[in-house]
């Protein structure tokens, strides 16, 4: 199932933008009950195609975002000196990234996993809501007893 | 549905819409960051490849092909067959690699800040509004389509933008579009005025006249004009008596000269007003064939403005088969506006003339004000701030035939008003002075094309290889001597803005026997000048500094004048110190202000980063015109310091009461600077203390940059409030061969997550140059290397079938 879920949601996922996760994970919220599929499944695909999709079209770009955004980073988290942030006083520089420092673009493509997972799961707990209030009751033989 | 079950329904259907708005279009300051993270269309798709590939675009809106070439040094080359569509790639070209720049200047402009920025905005824009920069533009727009010439330029340009934002998909969105949610919005005409009207209030819009009024009625006028000269001892103008082109003589004035008890406002309040930094400036000179090694003429120019990324300035060349020229162009506007072709180069500092002034009127009733005994009506103008994200706001403006009004006053029974007339409201078309510049074929062909330039003034140097002139050109009133320095009485025609000085009569010279031209925004004239053109210039630290070089040196060549722009001896500093420390005296020998005392007097008042005299000068110099000025030009609660050569040529009176308060202020500035970095000032650094702050347009500080570098704001090369210096470094040498460098803080990019974003800041900041790839006919292609010339970029007209229709 979690193979078939990715898969799905990659190959939508290189046509249409972030409303198709959304799409897809409404489309699973409101069949969960009756397909038995589980939120972690929808979220892990979710995670996996966000993150996986972020670095190709990075590597596809040879890396020029998660390049720039890694300098970025580095140059503002070098710049914080608690010492001189309290005294007010201009920050040392050092405008340059050293070579090989690219953990913030990997933090960049996780933040991109998890804006995944977020869309997917809001979606898939709403759809689920849903079809629990408006949506076709389970046939009586599945109904829990009692 | 069960009763019950329709609240939780409901709360989670609000949540959804919630979170879906955060996620589609952000929510009030909150960018749309779920989409910014995504990976098909946030800022993963906003990067560049890190080499350049020859690319082919369809352009709908072309007439013929144009290639544009990317030479080695990332430099745009744009070969087209005629002048539209040489104008239509600029403004796709523009648009391409620097929207968002475009996009907020205009929006700065014209007054519309809010509409991207919201409430934070709002107070911008309606100061733009009621200094009458809004209407300002629809001035400029009718006068430059009063120019057929004007006219087609501007409509290939904003073709051209337009044809680029209309092909874009949201993806494709500059990376601040989608971290603001919004899109962008077609260009107009109005937008290129906008942009124009920004550039007049940077560079025109600042005046001390209030503040004079003010203080003019706590010392007097004479104390006044005293303390706040129009020429300073030692003053060095730009063209002196002997050098001007022919000589002119006062013809009659509007106003009469002003007297010993000129008109005294009795406004109680003024505005507070933001005012661009003071002293927006630039250097450039040029040296005469007998100065050169060459025996042909050199002209350099780096023009000082705000810094900030993406650069100021887009370095491009335009070409057809009837003109080739080289240069800085703006982005947002048509053609180069400091350049070079293959015959004459000319280069621009701001003319910093008086261009503004206040009047004093007085209403009978709510709509009518009187003026030569008579009453006339108040004309009413109605304008609207949309604010992002809150509630429109509506301003009423006020239009005397002055100007605009910007403060009312009641007194009693009298309904007292304060009124703006600046030249920036006025009409002005300088694009059409820079396309005739762009293709002057002679040096005579530059002249006449500068004649007419009226807005902003600039100082305008023309050259060819054997002739150089330089000229204080723009739109200037006909005063006499110290008049419009106070507010002035709007109740009379004795205060109208009534003639210009015509352009035969503005300070200019050509060729003198000195051998070369300077300006650095210094007063242009000395007294042997008829007109008063104002007061508020630089004072001549850095034009001494141009000229002793150039006079010392023997005959120097393009590689002396690169050497010359990043100079950072500072003379205001040699004089302050050399006149301050010999007026001190210490007893003990071993304390630590004797120490420091020494080892000033052995600096070589060189501002180098790496230097801890500078930042003592810094400290010092506060403390000599706080101790020398604060209890005599304190208003409210603040001081208005004269001019620094006011206060260097008190030091040079050596007062025997001075002799006190510089020692005062000497220990002063030990003592703060101890309590702000500890006794070791030897460890101190210039760079690390007061660095460049290379910010981002739009302030986003992930996309600034922060950065060590020499100069101060009194060094040629230029480094002040952290945030001014030389936007753009340019030396040609005219003649058979001619060579030219250039450099800019930036790159071509406006895109930060582009290797062109910022890829000139390292070796601009180390005063290198680039050597600039010329290409002197569309031809010319063929004689590059391919080690010159790294790709092109194909734009090809598009069929109409083709046409693109996603955006509106």
């Amino acid at each position: 199932m979690i193979y078939m879920l990715i898969a799905v949601l990659a190959v939508g996922h290189t046509v249409l933008p972030w409303w198709w996760t959304a799409l897809f994970a409404s489309w699973m919220g409101w069949k969960s009950e009756a397909a038995k599929i589980k939120l972690w499944q929808v979220l892990f695909a979710s995670f996996f195609v966000w993150t996986l999709s972020a670095w190709i079209q990075d590597y596809r770009l040879q890396a020029t975002v998660s390049e720039s955004l890694s300098q970025f980073v580095f140059r503002m988290t070098s710049h914080i000196d608690l010492e001189q942030l309290k005294n007010n006083a201009p920050m040392p520089t050092e405008p340059y990234l050293k070579g090989g420092f690219y953990l913030p673009a990997f933090v960049f493509y996780l933040l991109s996993g998890i804006a995944g997972t977020i869309i997917a799961g809001m979606y898939f707990f709403i759809a689920k809501l849903c079809s629990q209030v408006v949506g076709p009751k389970p046939h009586p033989a599945l109904r829990p007893k009692g | 549905m069960r009763k019950s079950q329709i609240i939780p329904y409901m709360a989670v259907l609000a949540f959804v819409t919630l979170v879906t708005l955060l996620v589609h279009r952000g929510l009030g300051p909150v960018p749309p960051i779920l989409r910014l993270l995504s990976p098909f269309e946030g800022i993963w798709v906003s990067g560049e490849p890190r080499s350049f590939q020859n690319r082919d675009f369809e352009v709908l809106g072309l007439r013929e092909r144009v290639t544009i070439w990317w030479d080695s040094n990332s430099v745009p080359h744009i070969v087209a067959q005629n002048d539209e569509d040489l104008y239509f790639a600029q403004g796709y070209l523009h648009a391409k690699e620097r929207l968002w720049q475009m996009e907020v200047q205009a929006k700065a402009g014209n007054g519309r800040l809010a509409e991207f920025f919201g409430k934070a905005a709002a107070e911008f824009d309606k100061q733009m509004i009621l200094f009458g920069l809004r209407q300002a533009q629809q001035v400029i727009v009718q006068e430059m389509e009063k120019d057929p010439e004007t006219v087609v330029v501007l409509n290939a340009y904003v073709e051209g933008v337009n044809a680029y934002i209309r092909s874009l998909k949201y993806n494709e969105y500059p990376i601040e579009f989608k971290f603001h949610g919004l899109r962008p919005e077609l260009w107009t005409r109005e937008k290129i005025a906008a942009f124009l009207v920004l550039m007049k209030y940077r560079l025109t819009g600042y005046s001390q006249d209030l503040d004079l009024t003010v203080l003019a009625r706590k010392q007097g006028v004479a104390k006044v004009l005293e303390i706040f000269p129009r020429f300073q001892r030692g003053h060095q103008p730009i063209v002196s008596k002997q050098e001007l082109s022919k000589t002119i003589t006062s013809r009659g004035s509007p106003m009469k000269m002003i007297g010993p008890d000129p008109f005294m406002s009795s406004l109680q309040k003024f505005p507070d007003y933001f005012q661009p930094p003071a002293g927006q400036g630039s250097n450039s000179w040029v040296i005469g064939p007998e100065k050169s090694v060459t025996g042909e003429v050199i002209v350099a120019n780096d023009t000082h403005l705000g810094l900030s990324l993406p650069a100021a300035w887009f370095e491009v060349q335009l070409t057809t088969p009837t003109q080739s020229v080289y240069g800085a162009s703006f982005p947002g506007s048509p053609a180069i506006m400091i350049g070079f072709n293959s015959n004459i180069a000319w280069a621009m500092t701001n003319a910093t003339s008086d261009t503004l002034d206040w009047y004093e009127v007085e209403f009978k009733d709510p709509s009518h004000y009187e003026f030569d005994k008579k009453l006339l009506p108040v004309k009413i103008l109605k304008e609207k701030i949309a604010v992002r994200n809150g509630l429109d706001e509506e301003i009423e403006t006020k239009w005397t035939h002055q100007g605009i009004l910007v403060h009312e006053e009641t007194q009693g029974p009298r309904h007292l008003g304060l009124v703006l007339q600046w030249s920036a409201q006025k009409a002005s078309n300088p694009i059409s002075n820079f396309l005739k510049l762009n293709k002057s074929k002679s040096y005579k062909d530059c002249r006449a094309a500068i004649r007419t330039y009226s807005a902003p003034p600039q100082n305008i140097i023309c050259a060819d290889a054997k002739n150089y002139s330089i000229t204080h050109q723009g739109k200037f009133l006909k005063r006499k001597i110290n008049q419009g320095r106070f507010v002035l009485n709007g109740r009379t025609s004795q205060s109208d803005w009534k003639q210009w000085i015509p352009d035969e009569e503005l300070p200019a010279a050509e060729n003198p026997a000195k051998g070369y031209f300077e300006s650095a925004n210094q007063n242009p004239v000395d007294e042997g000048y008829p007109y008063d053109l104002g007061w508020q210039y630089d004072d001549s630290f850095r034009a001494r500094r141009i000229s002793g070089l150039i006079e010392k040196a023997g005959r120097l060549s393009a590689e002396d004048m690169m050497a010359f722009q990043n100079d950072d001896i500072d003379l205001l500093s040699r004089e302050v110190l050399q006149l301050a420390l010999s007026n001190i005296t210490f007893k003990d020998q071993k304390s630590s202000s004797f120490q420091i005392q020494q080892k000033l007097k052995k600096w070589n008042h060189k501002i180098s980063t790496q230097r801890w005299e500078p930042i003592f000068f810094e400290y010092f110099w506060k403390q000599v015109q706080w101790h020398f000025w604060s209890e005599d030009l304190k208003i409210e609660n603040r001081v208005i310091f004269p001019p620094r050569q006011t206060t260097v040529n008190r030091l040079r009176e050596n007062r025997s009461s001075d002799r006190v308060l510089i020692t005062n202020a000497f220990e002063n500035s030990i003592q703060k600077m101890e309590k702000d970095f500890g006794s070791n000032f030897e460890k101190l650094k210039w760079g690390e203390r007061f660095p460049l702050r290379l910010q981002h347009i739009s302030k986003n500080p992930l996309f600034s940059q922060s950065i060590p570098v020499n100069g101060s704001s009194t060094t040629v090369n230029v480094h002040r409030d952290h945030s001014h210096g030389a936007a753009w470094r340019m030396v040609v040498q005219l003649g058979e061969i001619q060579r030219a460098y250039t450099s800019l803080p930036g790159g071509s990019s406006g895109n930060p997550l582009s290797r062109r974003y910022a890829n000139g800041v390292q070796s601009w900041v180390n005063g290198e140059f680039k050597k600039v790839v010329f290409l002197g006919h569309p031809a010319d292609v063929n004689l590059y290397l391919e080690s010159d010339l790294r790709a092109q970029w194909k734009l090809t007209p598009q069929k109409l079938e083709d046409k693109h229709t996603e955006h509106p």
